[in-house]
């Protein structure tokens, strides 16, 4: 096996581990960064608040408290040159009773004032003027200006590809399996056999980092996770800047945070926990954090979550950073333990461990600082075929991701570079679709392409792989008509049917056939416009009316209070059924939830792929594995399983309405119709399970018909003379 | 559409100067901000590329522009509509100003100038992907954006004041 040498080497691909591969790169000295996992940001660096701290809560003489008073200096320029999204909103901590007033102002803000933070206490008046959308019991509060948000993953992401841009290497799936330590030198052995003679290595291997130690014979330190479960609602509810309670016997308490991408962080607790990958979540954590946040914001009653999920944060031994070389040998520096404000102190943390290091190493300090900005996106090329519909992403965005220079190799991979599969559907609409776009930018099959972590396979080959769907080309499509029916579906070709029998000229647009409604405005003279996507090009047809059918779609497990890890293997029937099309198995034990013909059809084909069934007549509880699924649990009984396929719930799939303010952000929210099919918007109409996902074919298909009739009528009256000609509206 | 930003701003000009540079393509191309071209369509009316920084991201997008509404020089609407390229979707922005000149009543050289305070608001439609970049960063973008457009025309007016026109 190779041996090869560097003269940095950083083990873990967290935000620790990637700011200090840019830092030093910045200056002038290039290494190599090895990641256990498929992406940068697997562990500790991918769930967390988010936030921009400002320490204004720390404790004065810990390392975490000098360090994030000096990232706040360094911020502002590093993210200039990151290029990573970012909110300056500030936060508020909240005081309700008298004796929260005064540790408010003469605690937590003479604190701040001790580690020179700015803030402001703020009167109940003061509160109510800006912030109205905070409980009536709120008395007064800190205002912290300087507090934000930031994106983590753009953000560690951004550190690596500016590292790589100055000369350093990212290698993920890398395992180190053994550091030898000599007087000029380490060798660091490798999964695959090969080794790495460097001549520094920093352990910044996050919740490993007390493991990564002891293969060097390190035992100094251990590193023991704390769980943090976190709730995400897509609806802001108004909330427009940090909103924390005063920290209480047990904690700092919950937070409500907006998410730089829009919507609300809600969470986290705090548990002290044994299991490193364990980030199991649990529906009763998810109520008690949403009555926290309630009592905070009481609009929060109304939040629907779009998930749940849960970090893992590396507390330390010594309930503070470390930050030093190894006692074994100044070869192998620490940077460990870590905790919840990694984001925060990362430019700072990474200017400490390179600072000591060169001196340490000798290695020349006059080196200036290198600017270093993370390559940008290129969307030079064309956007391309809808490929993500809640989030209207497009086939040429996905494609650009898969090109940056820290390339995605999972479908979690790409969802944190795009945004794609994070939408309502969480991916069952769009999974295949985007794992094809993967599998083709890597030369793999499809069938290689995994969900995050190693093993976390996502379906099997079980046919001679169909091709991708040849969605092709819209026909060629009017740029006006009376009526344009968005949605093929029973609703949706019954509504065009009778609308062209109505006399109307009737264009109808469906994602299945290649083109895709992305928006719709008013237009100037009446009627609207609605722009269309096709792989070839976009296109704003003018219409009188518009039916929306765009039906419903199943609600997927991260909707539900099923308790458990995020294991691949986990679906609804609108993915098991593209697969199965596709020639991919789902998996090979299936525990199917629903009943009905429909649900036996779907338990035939997974039989004819030679999967096992076991069905369910209701969703389950519990799911047992992190990697891929292992077992679901109903009624107080395990099942072993692989695959969870939920077939038993109906959304309505009303996400081109929102842009209208038809609709909120919140899943399941239907196209509000009135009893005739009228959207509260002049020429807007709705009709089938997008109104009502408990319809029926047959009730779909009389509504359908039903709104076709009225919206050419409608049509019809609005234009001056008759209503048109059949041969004229074709 | 909604109105994402509501503000206002001293330009060191009189409202009348503020127009004539309105009037003007070429300094408009110089003002806009990440205008790569513009190129005057009808009366009033343009058509260009404008790159904009959302951050993370620099979009450039294929703009038609009209000042609508004009009152000279009290009142104008800038509407822009767009697509962007590389991502899937369209925009239209609509910023009415308000423009009213008031005399300085103490101007770095001691003698009374006219300075033009700017009332604004940013309404903004997006369809499509630039919709899910969320209103908070949307929010920003157009605050930078404005504001930077502000502050060239500051500049650009001190620049024709001092005989140095772009």
């Amino acid at each position: 096996m190779t041996t090869e040498r560097a003269r940095v080497v950083v083990v873990g691909g967290g935000v620790i581990g990637c700011a200090v591969l840019r830092e030093f790169a910045r200056r002038g000295i290039t290494g190599i960064l090895l990641e256990v996992e498929p992406d940068l940001g697997e562990g500790a660096s991918k769930a967390n608040s988010a936030i921009l701290h400002t320490g204004f809560d720390s404790k004065p003489g810990t390392i975490e408290s000098t360090m994030l008073r000096r990232a706040a200096a360094l911020w502002p320029a590093a993210l200039d040159e990151l290029n990573v999204p970012f909110l300056p909103l500030g936060g508020l901590m909240l005081a309700r009773t008298a004796d929260e007033v005064r540790r408010l102002t003469s605690e937590i803000a003479a604190n701040a004032t001790v580690l020179g933070v700015s803030t402001d206490v703020l009167d109940r008046a003061a509160v109510r003027e800006v912030a109205p959308y905070l409980a009536d019991d709120v008395t007064a509060a800190l205002s912290i200006p300087g507090e934000g948000v930031v994106d983590p993953f753009w953000l560690t992401r951004a550190y690596a590809e500016a590292a790589i841009s100055g000369g350093s290497e990212v290698r993920l799936g890398q395992a180190v399996m053994g550091l030898e330590l000599a007087a000029d030198a380490v060798t660091v052995r490798l999964a695959d056999g090969s080794a790495i003679h460097a001549e520094q290595v920093v352990d910044a291997a996050g919740l490993r980092a007390d493991e990564v130690a002891g293969l060097a014979g390190d035992t100094s330190f251990g590193i023991t996770p704390r769980k943090g479960q976190f709730l995400v609602s897509e609806e802001a509810f108004g909330v427009d800047r940090i909103v924390l309670p005063i920290p209480g016997p047990h904690g700092k308490g919950m937070l409500v945070t907006p998410i730089v991408f829009g919507g609300l962080l809600l969470g986290p607790t705090a548990i002290d926990a044994t299991d490193k990958d364990d980030r199991s979540t649990d529906p009763a954590e998810g109520l008690r954090i949403l009555a926290a946040c309630q009592a905070m914001v009481p609009a929060l009653v109304a939040a629907v979550p779009v998930r749940q999920f849960a970090g893992l944060r590396p507390v330390s031994s010594t309930r503070d950073f470390i930050l030093r070389p190894s006692a074994i040998s100044d070869r192998l520096y620490l940077a460990a333990g870590i905790r919840s404000t990694g984001i925060s102190t990362s430019p700072a943390v990474a200017e400490a461990v390179v600072d000591e290091v060169l001196a340490r190493r000798g290695w020349p300090a006059s080196v200036p600082h290198r600017a270093l900005p993370a390559p940008p996106i290129d969307l030079s090329g064309p956007p391309g075929e809808i490929v993500c519909l809640c989030r209207s992403i497009g086939r040429g965005e996905i494609e650009a991701a898969c090109r940056q220079p820290t390339a995605p190799r999972t479908l979690d991979a790409i969802k944190r570079r795009s945004g794609a599969t994070f939408g309502d559907c969480q991916g069952n609409l769009c999974s295949l679709d985007v794992a094809r776009i993967v599998a083709t930018e890597r030369a793999i099959p499809v069938s290689a392409v995994e969900k995050h972590r190693r093993g976390s396979w996502l379906w099997e080959a079980v046919a001679d792989p169909a091709p991708a769907d040849r969605r092709g080309e819209p026909a060629e499509m009017p740029r006006s008509a009376d009526v344009m029916v968005i949605g093929a579906g029973v609703a949706g070709q019954a509504a065009e049917r009778a609308a062209t029998e109505a006399g109307a000229s009737v264009v109808g647009v469906d994602r299945r056939t290649g083109a895709t409604v992305v928006g719709l405005s008013r237009s100037d003279g009446g009627g609207w416009v609605a722009l269309v996507q096709s792989s070839a090009a976009s296109a704003e047809i003018r219409v009188s009316s518009v039916i929306v059918a765009t039906g419903a779609y199943v609600e997927p497990r991260e909707h539900r209070p099923i308790a458990g890890g995020r294991p691949a293997g986990v679906m609804t029937s609108d993915l098991a059924w593209q697969l199965l099309r596709h020639g991919l198995r789902p998996g090979r034990v299936v525990a199917l939830v629903g009943d009905g013909s429909v649900v036996d059809e779907l338990s035939a084909a997974l039989v004819d792929a030679d999967a096992r069934v076991i069905r369910l007549a209701e969703a389950p509880d519990a799911l047992r594995g992190e990697i891929r699924l292992e077992g679901v649990r109903t009624a107080d009984r395990w099942h072993d399983a692989d695959t969870l396929v939920l077939a038993d719930r109906l959304l309505p799939q009303a996400f081109v309405l929102r842009g209208l303010g038809l609709t909120d952000a919140r899943p399941g929210t239907p196209a509000p119709a009135d009893a005739d099919g009228r959207l509260p918007l002049e020429g807007l109409w709705a009709a089938g399970c997008v109104v009502n996902p408990s319809l029926d074919h047959r009730t779909c298909a009389e509504q359908g018909a039903l709104v076709g009739r009225r919206a050419a009528e409608a049509t019809a009256r609005n234009k001056d003379g008759p209503a048109p000609s059949r041969a004229a509206a074709r | 559409m909604s109105v994402l930003v509501r503000d206002r701003a001293v330009i060191h000009g009189s409202p009348d100067a503020i127009w004539a540079l309105l009037e003007d393509p070429l300094a408009l191309a110089r003002v806009l901000p990440g205008a790569e071209s513009i190129v005057a369509t009808a009366d009033r009316t343009f058509h260009g590329v404008l790159a904009s920084k959302l951050q993370f991201l620099t979009i450039r997008a294929d703009v038609d522009a009209v000042f609508r509404d004009a009152d000279p020089p009290r009142h104008v609407r800038l509407e822009m509509a767009g697509r962007p390229r590389g991502l899937v979707g369209s925009f239209t922005v609509s910023v009415p100003f308000d423009l009213t000149g008031v005399v300085a009543p103490s101007s770095p050289t001691g003698s009374s100038a006219v300075v033009t305070e700017v009332n604004y608001a940013v309404e903004l439609q997006v369809t499509g992907r630039l919709a899910s970049f969320g209103t908070p960063l949307l929010r920003d973008t157009l605050r930078r954006q404005v504001a930077v457009l502000l502050a060239n025309v500051d500049r650009e007016l001190a620049e024709r004041a001092a005989g140095r026109p772009g």
